[in-house]
């Protein structure tokens, strides 16, 4: 292979595209589109977070500013938590308008996170979300298109292919430059576009940079350049094997729009029709039915908390819960708030299973379908896929376990068995307690699961390289 | 040669060209999915929704045993179910029945605290959107009306074709026009079979609304030809046109939502929701730590009707109790209401956007003519809060009596009932948009036509 002619004919495709005035056009659109998109979704991004915050705050300190309560009171008042976006849904926001952002922690029940954006659309966010995931993932592979179709039908259509060829250019060699030739206009339109984002994002940000958002960065324009990659390869391939660039072009469309527009929603749906998940009243009935047989701790006479009661007293040597050093209800309480939370985490976990199971066709289908792998790949890097929106409902879960358990241990030690109703403990006590603060997973551990969208992007790159390399022999120069 | 043969030889070329079958095919092949999924999501809400009242009669008949010596305690456990039923066109257009809960569950207590809880849904699911017919119709069909457009005229001219059509009796402009109409018919028949296939398979009910989702589809089409007509009409080339008219594509399907979306949710931010969480939490369990005179005193100003149940200070009791829940939704009500305005506000500023491009129009159309928008959904939850508040009069009596479960006439126990099915709409209004933008883009193109044959 002669490098120098691939560089010659790389140069001589990007040099023919900065002539034409449709490319300029082209760009100047991606630009202001991707800088409105930057600008009014981070401003979205403010907005939204900023109300979160506050009413984040307010619940601290409401909770704070309690007064003298019983502990299963303020167990009961409970917590409100909030999820704030992801730090780079910005850029790609991923589920994070169809999930839920405010959560009431209360004792004995699991509540669901309410309030989601797209509950609060009349329809119009299911159109896309404007931001710059979309407009690389959708619209930059159609510039590509555009601008590869006539790559080799062109030349062919001219008659300056057999020239090409004759001129000791190798097939390999000329789609190799064809591809590099599209990619550095590409890049060149985008690089200057992405450098202004990636300061306003900086700026945006008051210039704190960690570890975690550089390897985010980095993953992600690494992601991004593989998939123009191979949309160029698409390209110039598509244009080898049609006879005339109209039919190239056309070609390139139809791929675009079922590749683009009607197989993602038709994988999903897929999904969500083989794998149909227990609707939330079903859920709720499997949970109350495996808590019956565990027993029910407000039954006086259930069987499995009267043995708890003669073990305990057994263990305490004594005849009457009264005498024993601690209070009995909140210990009781307790129990139950562990075995139900058990039994929760259990079904919830295999819902949220189930929907992994659902998601999981769409992301074996990326293995047909490049925008479907850097879809998932882009979203798990931006850290607004699913798997962070478990995240936040197990960090929350956590914390609601926790806090009425603290609280239980303080209706068991701090609370008398007699006349326990009346009973309050200090206001100091709220203090010992720990704020929600949801911790956004790293991208190294957003990604451990989307190891199929890793794949499936190096797959593609893989398979862009062997098509260009081995393909040609195929192919009659017509 | 005459009109007719001219005709037929169109007819005839158009329909046996392979490309033209394979789209219509492909088509077809994404109505019959899409068909198949809006039956089979709607199908699975309809079998939940067929079980609830076993669920609901379990539920009562435990909770009665479990809970016979006290009646207050056991209203605290026992739930009401409430369903939004969907209407029969409701597999037509999905809409936002997927986002928004169709069976809420309301205990006595403070409802604005139980009311918006979310259905389980997987949001990557909500995320890639419903493959339903009105996705077909909105999204794909303009895409087969550009690819039987783009070359319409220009074809010709590539082909050479062009000087032997302009020696013909029959003048170019007609050639075109009637070319547009054949092509346009075609497409027309593809729909309205699709729209007539569907009424059938999904069951939807043969009324009104049938013409409506025809009348829709129809105004619609009819702008994507006038605006293919209009591109055509410079006499450009195939490969300009099919971009050009991609690019407006993208631009209605794609980058104007969402872009329209980004700004109404910035400009509108929705904050309300939280307000009213944390105020009816606060309203009510706040009662807790001030005297039970004072609760009472305002329960009273509404109900005065239980002034003369005696409620102690010193120990507790359940028509305090439920007083207090009661204050709970009392004390949010400002925000509950400043809540659904500012929904109804973005369903507004939605509505008036929508005028303006038709893809929106379109969808909001048909996810309102399938009863499964934000409005039909706000009904619901309307419906909602006048159940809590039968339910709650219903047993407020028996609570300050302190009966007995025992006396308790179930049998009166008021029901939920709501369905799309139920609601008028008029949806030739929103053709009335759709059909003046063709209407313009249709005279734009007549415009360009008449310099046609000066040439």
């Amino acid at each position: 292979m002669n490098f120098s002619n691939i560089k010659r004919i790389a140069y001589q495709e990007s040099r023919n595209a900065f002539r034409t005035k449709v490319v300029y056009i082209s760009a100047i659109v991606l630009g202001i589109a991707l800088l409105s998109a930057l600008f009014i979704g981070w401003q979205n991004a403010k907005t939204l977070n900023a109300e979160r915050e506050k009413y984040q705050d307010l619940v601290r300190t409401n909770w704070l500013e309690q007064p003298d309560r019983h502990p299963h009171r303020s167990s009961h008042y409970g917590y409100l938590a909030f999820r704030p976006k992801s730090s780079l849904s910005f850029f790609d926001s991923g589920v994070d308008s169809f999930a839920g952002t405010s959560i009431f922690l209360e004792p004995h029940r699991q509540n669901t996170v309410n309030f989601s954006e797209a509950r609060h659309s009349n329809g119009l966010l299911r159109f896309g979300e404007l931001n710059l995931a979309l407009i690389l993932q959708i619209l930059v592979p159609l510039m590509i298109f555009f601008l590869g179709f006539a790559a080799i039908s062109g030349e062919r259509e001219s008659g300056i292919l057999a020239i090409i060829l004759s001129s000791g250019v190798s097939w390999r060699e000329l789609l190799i430059g064809k591809t590099f030739g599209i990619l550095s206009v590409i890049f060149a339109l985008l690089t200057p576009l992405l450098l202004i984002s990636i300061a306003l994002w900086l700026f945006l940000n008051d210039f704190k940079i960690t570890y975690d958002s550089i390897f985010r960065l980095a993953f992600l324009l690494i992601g991004y350049s593989i998939y123009f990659v191979v949309c160029a390869a698409i390209a110039v391939i598509i244009s080898s094997f049609t006879k005339t660039s109209r039919n190239s072009l056309i070609t390139l469309l139809v791929i675009w729009i079922m590749f683009w527009i009607a197989m993602p929603r038709a994988m999903q749906n897929l999904g969500a029709s083989v794998y149909p998940t227990a609707s939330k009243s079903q859920f709720e009935k499997i949970l109350e039915d495996d808590l019956a047989k565990e027993g029910d701790s407000h039954n006086a006479n259930d069987a499995k908390f009267a043995d708890l009661k003669r073990e305990t007293l057994a263990k305490y040597k004594v005849n009457d819960v009264k005498d024993l050093p601690f209070n009995y209800g909140g210990f009781v309480m307790s129990k139950a708030e562990e075995i139900s939370s058990l039994i929760f985490r259990k079904h919830y976990g295999e819902l949220l299973a189930k929907f992994r199971l659902q998601n999981r066709v769409t992301e074996i289908a990326s293995l047909l379908n490049p925008y479907l792998a850097i879809r998932h790949f882009s979203m798990a890097t931006a850290g607004s896929d699913f798997s962070a929106y478990e995240n936040f409902q197990w960090q929350a879960e956590d914390f609601r376990f926790n806090m009425v358990q603290k609280l239980n241990d303080l209706h068991a030690n701090e609370i008398k068995s007699q006349n326990d109703r009346t009973q309050k403990i200090s206001s100091e006590n709220w203090q010992e307690f720990p704020k929600f603060e949801y911790r956004e997973p790293t991208v190294f551990e957003s990604l451990q699961k989307q190891y199929l969208a890793i794949f499936s992007v190096i797959f593609w790159l893989l398979i862009a390289c062997l098509a260009v390399y081995f393909l040609p022999k195929k192919v009659t120069a017509g | 040669m005459n009109l007719s043969t001219f005709l037929k030889l169109e007819v005839k070329n158009f329909v046996s060209g392979k490309t033209v079958l394979v789209a219509v095919l492909c088509l077809l092949l994404a109505s019959c999915y899409a068909m198949f999924y809006g039956k089979n999501t709607i199908d699975k809400q309809q079998a939940i929704i067929a079980e609830i009242p076993k669920f609901q009669a379990e539920h009562f008949k435990k909770q009665l045993e479990l809970n016979k010596d006290e009646f207050g305690n056991m209203l605290y456990y026992l739930q009401h179910n409430t369903v939004h039923q969907p209407s029969s066109w409701a597999a037509f257009s999905i809409g936002q029945r997927d986002v928004n809960p169709y069976n809420i569950k309301v205990k006595m207590l403070t409802l604005e605290g139980q009311i918006y809880d979310s259905e389980m849904s997987n949001p990557t699911t909500l995320l890639y959107g419903n493959f339903d017919l009105a996705f077909v119709i909105v999204f794909l069909l303009p895409l087969l009306i550009i690819a039987f457009c783009h070359n319409l005229i220009s074809a010709d001219q590539e082909n050479g074709i062009w000087n032997l059509l302009s020696s013909q009796p029959v003048s170019i402009a007609k050639i075109i026009g009637w070319r547009l109409l054949i092509r346009f018919v075609i497409v027309l028949i593809l729909a309205f079979t699709v729209i007539t296939a569907s009424c059938f398979y999904l069951q939807s009910a043969f009324d009104i609304r049938f013409f409506y989702a025809l009348l829709i589809a129809f105004s619609y089409l009819t702008f994507w030809f006038a605006l293919s007509a209009f591109v055509i009409s410079f006499q450009k080339s195939s490969t300009f046109n099919a971009l050009s008219l991609l690019g407006i594509w993208i631009f209605l399907a794609i980058l104007a939502p969402a872009l329209l979306n980004l700004v109404i949710s910035t400009t509108l931010p929705v904050s309300e929701s939280f307000e009213v969480t944390v105020k009816q939490r606060e309203g009510y369990h706040n009662k807790w730590d001030k005297s039970k005179a004072e609760t009472m005193q305002k329960f009273y100003e509404i109900y005065p009707e239980y002034k003369s149940f005696p409620i102690p200070e010193d120990k507790f009791s359940w028509g305090w109790y439920y007083a207090m829940n009661f204050m709970g939704d009392l004390e949010a009500e400002n925000s509950t209401e400043k809540y659904i305005e500012k929904l109804n506000l973005r369903n507004l500023w939605t509505n008036r956007t929508a005028l303006f491009f038709p893809t929106i129009q379109a969808q909001l159309s048909f996810n309102n003519l399938s009863k499964n928008d934000l409005q039909n959904h706000l009904e619901y939850l309307k419906s909602v809060r006048t159940y809590h508040r039968r339910i709650r009069e219903f047993f407020y009596p028996e609570i300050f009596r302190n009966a007995k479960v025992e006396v308790v006439g179930w049998e009166n126990l008021p029901k939920h009932e709501f369905s799309g099915e139920n609601l008028a709409n008029n949806l030739s209004q929103s053709s009335y948009s759709l059909l003046f933008i063709a209407s313009v883009f249709g005279l734009l193109f007549w415009g360009n036509l008449k310099k046609f044959r000066m040439k």
